[in-house]
């Protein structure tokens, strides 16, 4: 009984109370009509509560988000598969999907009538321009009355996580030193003095050296096996982001730090496009991506830019350089730098001398600061950047990322990095 | 103003049905008048003109306060258009300073006559209609503005709740048949707004999924939610129709205004002040005649239509009369009481017939009568011999004959009455608490020379006709409440006036101070001869007296009310009063000066009343006592229910069952204690969704972490044993069965533990598991496919209970 009555909405309570506040002063006085209204009032509710509670039904949910990961700005579809597997219900069914403000509007349903076999699928979009991870659900489903005095709150459970990557910027190929260089990381290498174990075979195909017949395995599949001999070997890139908080400039979407995120974005996106294996690592040294040695694992962007969508600014003053003593060298090393002071100079300094190919990209976080349109003045990272020996250019908001990058491949081109030289071009692309 | 916008199908709903609600709850005022038609007809058509007005108005988009502004200004035009008389112009279209002012002189009217006019107003009222209408429209503008404009139905019910209650409080009862009509109604507005309200709360996907570019209704159609909403509507109003009978109102104790009798027993029968319609016909300008009347008596006078025998400070009425069906005015009529069969009478035959205009549920008959013979259903009252018509019967139009006896006291004999019996003398001289005591003193002073009550009472007729300084008049309004009575007897502004309504209740009522047992009479004064023998009264002739009890002649009339009314008093009444025989007795006490003695006397008298009460065992105590006791027994079923089946789920023979209802005790234990439990559940998930209620795993409290920790195991065991009963090939032996009839009275008996006492009231009083119904069956021979359906959740399904 006190659960029914704590089903009431206060429109029930209203009810109840003045149906029984009628219903005594009707007996006082003496007036059957007044009891009557009194009955009714107190009736409905009560009655209204006992049948909703009565009706015990059973609503399954599946959601589905497609697709799971998305880039900033773009539209996900949410399906929603509801289903009754219990009774016919007698009420109203109030559905709402708890939805991050950032992804839209709560998705809201009525459901008014529903069969004991009542499926429906119903889907609704979401839409960020903000990256990071988000929950959507778990469904609220909320069962009215007829009449507005009883509500029954339910919740389901599940939820699912949508991903909301940095939006990313095509960036035109440029020589990337790296892959041509024989730093011996980067060229496919010869399988050499392995073990009996480590030798994998394949059949044997036209045009296969017959020395190389692998015969043990050969009699066991009843076919001639060949050895093969070489094995792939992925060309390394390492993507630096300085995500120091002092190191940036401005406050959300607009900050210097979101479009360090975006820069990185890009550069490991387009640098898996060319068949590099990216890993991220951070002003807090290095990053998850223990997949680094995994051979199976194919050029996946994902796991990355999942990494970037997640990634926030550390309130520590000093760039963590531990990851460096990994007894590799870290092929190709492209930094994305906000703000630099002296200190970092030997960080740098230490990444720059484990790297085969050094490329930086400072923000001017200057401009960040500053109203717009300003002309740009050369940012004093760069200046410690190509004292260290990096190949550095400058961005500011206003430069389309296409063209830095371009700019960066011309000083590769040149084998040297240089200031002087990248401060007009970058000027001129500014103007686009 | 905004561009337009047809209304929602949900809205337009919520409008009609408003209005239709309206209509439906104002149909309670067709008792308010005879002629009720004149009032509910234009209020068809304003209910109309407001929703149609409201829903234009909201198409179009004016601010939400104008909408109610717009409406009201429509239906003061319309009323402009019916009242204002001759000051209208263009047929009252165009308001006019002088049309204004007839319309409000209408309504000015229009309330003066509802003062005057008690209800039902008769259908020669002309003058009230308008005012019903204003009323009406105000509500049907009330309704419109909760339900449609602010969006609260509920609230609509207060103005209807006004609407119903006016004929409740005038007339006393409405006919179940509207109250219903008009509750059906307020529940399908109420559902009508639910629907418009959830309408606007998201897309509604219950039917079919649309067709590519198709959009999803948005609105929830009223039509879906009246299946449910009438199921629980029809049987909540219904159950409020009867309610009265089982909710049985207390109308000894608080007697209620005029005639609220009710008909909670078989022969009482509801009752009307029949006072307010004598200043009514005395005031009204046609004199029309009521009654004609053929006797052989020479001198026809005073025809009794009453009595009021109550006074309770607001007004003279009626008691409660209890009529049992054998009381049927078709014959002779039981002795007057008090009357002694020594007083000398005469016998005259009346032949009666009744005007269609007289429409009394009292028929007027000579007091005291022998006999009364009347066509239809009219029963007599033993203590005042009053006829009343039952279940409707009015006098309109019947003719019947009556024997009336004409008296002749001796006043010799009044005034050695002895006093009378204590019930009828404690009944018949009760006053109001709130009595001012100069009433008291004023007439003790003023019959400090009577030796004896009759000549007490002779002295305050006299003192009202002649000494007094009353004058007739008709121009005091209607009423015989306290406060008017001391402004009639007092001696500031506009005192001392009135008729006979007053004077006759004033008398009464200081007879009443006396000690004297007192009513007052409503009836006919005197007939106008038109032909030998053939008599006729008509509204003129309405009037009121006092009749005062003497034992051995009984109620005694008295005429107070001055000669320009009433020319003359009873003959024994106007000759010189003889001494009592006895004086010192009756009158030492009765006519001491200080009211304390006085007082004494009557607490005495109710006293003895109470007393006398007290004799035999009250009616209602044996059938009460047994519905008691058989309310208390009912209490017990569901406990002793419970425990049968507890005892033969113990009880199992059949070796492949003995598990299976260990485990039925266990979900009904938890379906008693209101732990969820989900039957669709796999057994081992329904066992892990009840270890939470087994206590806190590592508590303090519930009972004792061993406890719990001793039932978690024997849950877990119980569970495997239970499957094994099921899906094994090999049923339990003998061991296992013993060990989960352990196990299951071990989980129990920590379940209702942990449980605080409420719940292990309820569930010992109340066991919910005896209407939740049996667990869907689950045995060995289909045990395959129930382990398929447990194994069978699909990854990512989520599932909620509602």
């Amino acid at each position: 009984m006190r659960t029914t009555f704590s089903t009431l909405t206060t429109r029930g309570r209203a009810f109840v109370v003045a149906g029984a506040t009628a219903i005594v002063s009707a007996v006082v006085v003496g007036l059957d009509d007044l009891t009557r209204i009194g009955a009714l009032l107190l009736l409905l509710p009560v009655l209204t509560a006992v049948a909703l509670t009565r009706g015990q039904h059973r609503l399954t949910l599946t959601r589905t988000v497609t697709p799971h990961r998305l880039t900033a700005g773009q539209t996900a579809t949410v399906e929603l598969d509801l289903r009754n597997e219990g009774r016919v219900p007698t009420g109203l069914l109030l559905l709402e999907e708890q939805v991050p403000y950032a992804l839209g509007v709560r998705a809201r349903f009525v459901v008014d009538r529903m069969g004991s076999r009542w499926h429906r699928t119903v889907s609704y979009a979401v839409r960020s321009d903000v990256r990071g991870r988000f929950t959507l659900g778990p469904m609220a489903v909320r069962v009215h009355d007829p009449f507005g005095l009883v509500e029954l709150d339910r919740t389901f459970t599940s939820t699912a996580d949508l991903v909301v990557t940095p939006k990313v910027v095509p960036l035109p190929a440029i020589p990337l030193e790296g892959v041509w260089t024989g730093s011996g990381d980067n060229r496919p290498r010869d399988f050499v003095g392995g073990s009996a174990e480590d030798v994998t075979v394949r059949e044997y195909r036209r045009g296969d050296d017959l020395r190389r017949v692998h015969w043990r395995s050969s009699a066991h599949a009843g076919e001639l096996m060949v050895r093969r001999e070489e094995q792939p070997w992925q060309s390394r890139a390492t993507l630096f982001v300085d995500n120091r908080r002092h190191a940036h400039r401005g406050a959300g979407l607009g900050s210097s730090f979101e479009y360090a995120v975006i820069v990185a974005a890009s550069v490991g996106l387009h640098l898996a496009q060319r068949g590099f294996r990216v890993r991220l690592v951070t002003a807090e040294g290095h990053d998850t991506d223990h997949k680094w040695h995994d051979h199976a694992a194919g050029t996946e962007s994902g796991p990355l830019l999942e990494s970037l969508a997640l990634l926030g600014t550390v309130a520590r003053t000093t760039i963590d350089t531990s990851w460096l003593s990994d007894a590799h060298q870290t092929g190709l090393q492209v930094a994305v730098l906000g703000e630099t002071l002296p200190v970092d100079r030997a960080a740098l300094s230490r990444m720059r001398h484990a790297a085969s190919t050094p490329l930086a990209i400072a923000l001017d976080t200057e401009q960040w600061q500053r109203s717009m349109g300003v002309v740009p003045a050369e940012p004093a990272a760069l200046g410690l950047l190509t004292a260290t020996g990096w190949r550095a250019v400058a961005a500011g908001p206003q430069a389309p990322l296409a063209g830095v990058w371009q700019q960066l491949g011309l000083l590769s081109r040149r084998g040297r990095s240089g200031a002087s030289a990248a401060a007009p071009t970058i000027g001129a692309s500014g103007v686009r | 103003m905004g561009a337009l916008r047809l209304p929602s199908p949900a809205g337009t709903a919520v409008a009609v049905i408003a209005a239709a609600t309206a209509l439906l709850t104002l149909q309670s005022w067709a008792v308010i008048a005879v002629d009720a038609g004149d009032y509910l007809n234009p209020l068809l058509l304003l209910a109309v003109l407001v929703a149609g007005s409201g829903l234009a108005l909201r198409a179009v988009r004016v601010p939400r306060p104008v909408v109610p502004l717009g409406q009201a200004a429509l239906v003061a035009l319309l009323f402009h258009h019916w009242y204002a008389g001759d000051g209208a112009r263009l047929g009252g279209w165009l308001p006019t300073p002088s049309g204004i002012e007839g319309t409000l002189d209408t309504l000015r009217r229009a309330v003066e006559a509802a003062n005057q006019q008690p209800a039902p107003v008769p259908a020669d009222a002309t003058a009230f209609p308008p005012l019903m209408v204003a009323c009406g429209a105000a509500v049907v503008l009330l309704v419109d503005l909760f339900a449609c404009t602010l969006r609260r139905a509920p609230l609509a019910g207060l103005p209807l709740l006004a609407a119903f209650t006016a004929p409740v409080s005038l007339i006393g009862g409405v006919p179940w048949l509207t109250f219903a009509l008009a509750a059906t109604a307020f529940v399908l507005l109420l559902t009508a707004e639910q629907a418009a309200r959830l309408g606007r709360w998201g897309r509604n996907i219950s039917g079919p999924a649309p067709l590519r570019g198709g959009v999803e209704p948005q609105e929830v159609r009223l039509a879906t939610l009246w299946p449910a909403a009438s199921r629980i509507g029809v049987a909540g109003v219904g159950l409020a129709v009867l309610a009265p009978l089982a909710l049985p109102t207390w109308d000894g104790f608080w007697s209620s205004g005029i005639g609220p009798g009710d008909g909670n027993g078989d022969g009482s029968v509801t009752v009307e002040n029949p006072m307010v319609d004598v200043r009514r016909d005395l005031l009204s300008s046609a004199d029309m005649p009521l009654l004609a009347v053929r006797t052989d008596d020479p001198t026809p006078a005073y025809l009794r239509i009453s009595v009021l025998d109550e006074f309770d400070g607001a007004a003279w009425r009626p008691s409660e009369r209890d009529i049992p069906p054998t009381n049927e005015a078709d014959g002779p009529l039981p002795a007057p009481p008090g009357l002694s069969e020594t007083t000398p009478r005469t016998e005259h035959d009346y032949a009666i017939s009744v005007t269609s205009v007289f429409r009394s549920r009292w028929l007027p008959t000579p007091y005291p009568a022998a006999s009364v013979r009347a066509p239809g259903d009219w029963r007599y009252d033993d203590k005042t011999l009053d006829v009343l018509g039952v279940g409707g019967t009015d006098a309109s139009g019947i003719e019947y004959r009556a024997v009336g006896l004409t008296l002749d006291p001796d006043p010799a004999a009044l005034v050695n009455a002895v006093p009378g019996p204590q019930s009828l003398t404690a009944d018949n001289t009760e006053l109001p608490d709130s009595m001012p005591d100069w009433i008291e003193t004023r007439a003790q002073e003023l019959t400090a020379e009577g030796r004896s009550d009759f000549e007490k009472a002779v002295i305050l007729q006299q003192w009202f006709r002649e000494d007094g300084g009353f004058t007739y008049s008709l121009d005091p309004g209607s009423g015989t409440s306290l406060e008017q009575l001391e402004l009639f007897l007092g001696t500031g502004e506009g005192s001392r006036r009135g008729y006979c309504e007053q004077f006759a209740s004033a008398m009464a009522m200081m007879a009443r101070t006396l000690n004297i047992p007192a009513r007052v009479a409503v009836g006919f004064l005197r007939p106008e001869q038109e032909l030998d023998n053939y008599w006729v009264y008509s509204t003129r002739d309405m009037h009121a007296w006092p009749e005062l009890y003497f034992e051995g002649t009984g109620w005694v009339r008295f005429e107070p009310t001055p000669q320009t009314q009433a020319r003359t008093v009873p003959a024994y009444t106007s000759g010189q009063v003889p001494a009592p025989e006895d004086l010192a007795a009756p009158s030492a006490s009765t006519s001491a000066p200080e009211p304390t003695v006085t007082r004494t006397r009557r607490d005495d008298l109710l006293g003895a009343t109470s007393t006398d009460e007290e004799g035999g065992l009250p009616g209602w105590l044996v059938p009460g006592a047994v519905v008691l006791i058989l309310g208390g027994l009912c209490c017990f079923v569901p406990r002793a229910v419970r425990e049968a089946q507890r005892r033969r789920r113990y009880d199992e023979d059949d070796p492949a069952e003995v598990a299976e209802a260990a485990w039925d005790e266990l979900r009904a234990t938890a379906l008693d204690l209101g732990v969820r439990w989900d039957d669709t559940a796999t057994l081992r998930r329904q066992a892990l969704a009840l270890v939470p209620a087994l206590g806190p795993s590592h508590g303090p409290t519930g009972g004792g972490p061993d406890e719990t920790r001793r039932a978690t195991g024997a849950l877990e065991s119980l569970a495997l044993l239970v499957e094994r009963a099921r899906y094994s090939q090999h049923p339990l032996d003998e061991a296992g069965q013993e060990q989960a009839q352990e196990d299951s009275r071990t989980v129990t008996e920590v379940l209702v533990d942990v449980a605080d006492s409420r719940t292990r009231r309820r569930a010992r009083w109340l066991p919910a598991s005896l209407w939740r119904g049996r667990r869907p069956v689950q045995r060995r021979r289909d045990g395959g496919r129930g382990t398929g359906r447990g194994a069978g959740q699909v990854e990512g399904v989520d599932r909620v209970s509602v």
